[in-house]
């Protein structure tokens, strides 16, 4: 090969696309899960006021970002837009691994496929609160797959569940322009 | 188990032995270095250990710049960026630590505020968020337990919010490591034994953690080998030469082998007994070593169980929850060993945590980046319970 290729390939593009959708879902789900479940919310009661976290793909994105309002998170779209804290992967098949429910977070700092910028305690909240929103987006099988200990549902965590699977799409749809 | 996926790195380069020190000028030659700014604290001047130093580099190019020797046991932001205004004003052009823990990271986190042209250390904490490369750090520790003197990671106390503060970085490796027994016979047997418990959790928590891989693994194993076989000894008679050489390998060990794998509980704990009620922190790991063993007995027995025939323990049981309660139990026995023959506490009451402050601990720890290593998953609750178990 006498030069080298710089045009993605259509494979990169279906997986750029599928990170972008997914960053777009967890978005979205955090505001809803947020909205909902009491677990979630006494988890991001203690976080610093008015935080703003991203989360992205390194080197170039996508990215996706929220803030923390009061006992909530709101999704303010995708892109990088001042966040104190950023948790990013380091490359896009990192991020796919997570994003397919191949690993979960204990499994992607064992194996170091992303980092923190910013305080580390507020990341690892953070990196809670996803955990808290993973548990209301992916089957048991999955969950039982990357939690440490399989997650627990109270009957109405149960019933967020089936909310958050019924509102979801809607939801990404209304979100789709930020 | 072989992990699907590991990284492993220790690009310092490690002298040991009677007399390294004195190879220090021909290194710093090597490495095309001149003046040094060296970064000590209090004790180390007291005991006398600069001498040794001096009488090293008497007669070389190697020139001390400057001489920063009012490191705190808790060393902060603000001490960093007096050491760095020190070195930019007597032009070094490289940093030598020569102490325990604090000192060494004290040097890392003036190298970030030299390197980055910050005043603003904090900017820089978390994983890879150094961008520029780092002056050359060279090492001679006085202690045998933070294995700081191998490892990419400095804590600083951020005097602001009073809280400890994790920076890794490849780039604050130090360059070279000088493991000489002359600088560590002086430290008393208390320091003694808690900065070797210290090397001790480095170890078992590298070996039993999520990110453990084989070179990590073989590296623990023989880290905990060498504790066993030489911490008490040093600890009984600091003059031993033999067994402050070991422990100080030991320790250097244990560091690479942390610094590749992570820790867990017992210092996801141990930092917050440090930040909340001062608590040393070779004092905290050790009384809450076994208690954090425990707690991962379920999901990490194989591991826990592996470590036994490296404890000196005589007779070994046959199956794997025997020998995994024989090395739990073997840590609680080096644990009484040391604190007849120093002091060491063996509870949390006894190191000074008052009881009202169990729970501002546990809070602290379950958002400390340890957690994400350990095996088991630890919540405010499970915190606070292993924490009312090495109280009293």
């Amino acid at each position: 090969m006498d030069q080298w290729d710089e045009k993605p390939s259509a494979a990169y593009k279906v997986k750029e696309f599928y990170c972008k959708t997914t960053l777009q879902a967890l978005g979205t789900a955090f505001e809803l899960v947020s909205k909902w479940d009491p677990e979630l919310q006494d988890e991001i009661a203690d976080w610093e006021e008015d935080l703003v976290f991203s989360m992205g793909i390194l080197p170039n994105g996508p990215y996706m970002t929220a803030k923390r309002e009061g006992r909530r998170v709101k999704y303010l779209g995708l892109g990088e837009k001042n966040p104190s804290v950023s948790i990013l992967f380091k490359n896009m098949d990192s991020a796919l691994m997570s994003f397919t429910g191949q690993i979960g977070t204990p499994g992607l700092a064992a194996q170091r496929r992303f980092l923190v910028k910013g305080s580390v305690s507020e990341s690892i909240k953070v990196a809670r609160g996803l955990e808290l929103v993973q548990k209301f987006l992916f089957p048991s099988i999955i969950l039982n797959k990357i939690f440490k200990n399989p997650p627990r549902f109270s009957p109405a965590q149960l019933l967020t569940k089936a909310k958050v699977y019924a509102a979801i799409g809607p939801a990404i749809a209304m979100n789709y322009s930020k | 188990m072989i992990p699907q996926y590991y990284q492993f790195d220790c690009p310092v380069k490690i002298l040991s032995g009677h007399k390294a020190l004195v190879n220090l000028p021909y290194e710093a030659n090597l490495m095309g270095l001149e003046k040094a700014m060296v970064v000590t604290d209090p004790g180390v001047v007291a005991a006398g250990l600069l001498k040794h130093l001096n009488a090293a580099i008497e007669g070389t190019k190697f020139k001390l710049g400057a001489i920063y020797d009012k490191t705190p046991p808790d060393s902060s932001n603000h001490v960093a960026n007096e050491v760095a205004e020190i070195y930019r004003k007597n032009k070094c052009d490289c940093l030598l630590a020569i102490g325990g823990g604090s000192c060494i990271d004290t040097a890392k986190a003036a190298n970030i505020v030299i390197s980055e042209e910050t005043d603003d250390l904090m900017k820089f904490q978390g994983a890879d968020n150094l961008t520029k490369p780092t002056k050359p750090l060279i090492v001679i520790p006085t202690t045998a337990g933070t294995g700081s003197e191998v490892t990419l990671a400095a804590i600083i106390r951020n005097v602001d919010i009073d809280r400890k503060m994790p920076f890794m970085s490849d780039k604050l490796y130090p360059r070279l490591a000088i493991l000489d027994p002359i600088m560590t016979m002086t430290m008393p047997p208390k320091v003694t034994a808690a900065t070797g418990m210290d090397a001790l959790t480095h170890a078992i928590e590298a070996y039993y953690g999520l990110q453990q891989n084989p070179i990590s693994d073989a590296l623990a194993l023989s880290a905990i080998d060498l504790i066993f076989k030489y911490l008490p000894a040093c600890t009984e008679k600091g003059s031993d030469k033999e067994a402050r050489l070991g422990m100080a390998n030991a320790a250097l060990i244990a560091g690479i082998a942390f610094s590749n794998s992570m820790v867990g509980i017992v210092h996801a704990l141990a930092h917050s007994c440090g930040g909340v009620a001062h608590v040393p922190h070779g004092v905290a790991n050790a009384i809450l070593l076994p208690y954090g063993m425990e707690y991962n007995l379920k999901k990490s027995s194989e591991r826990i169980a592996a470590l036994a025939p490296y404890m000196a323990i005589k007779d070994l049981p046959d199956n794997v929850n025997g020998r995994a309660t024989a090395a739990i139990q073997a840590v609680r026995d080096l644990n009484k060993k040391l604190s007849k023959l120093s002091g060491l506490p063996l509870t949390l009451a006894d190191a000074g945590v008052a009881e009202n402050q169990l729970m501002e601990i546990a809070k602290a720890s379950v958002n400390d980046g340890s957690c994400l290593y350990n095996p088991e998953d630890i919540t405010v609750k499970s915190a606070l319970a292993v924490l009312k178990k090495a109280y009293k």
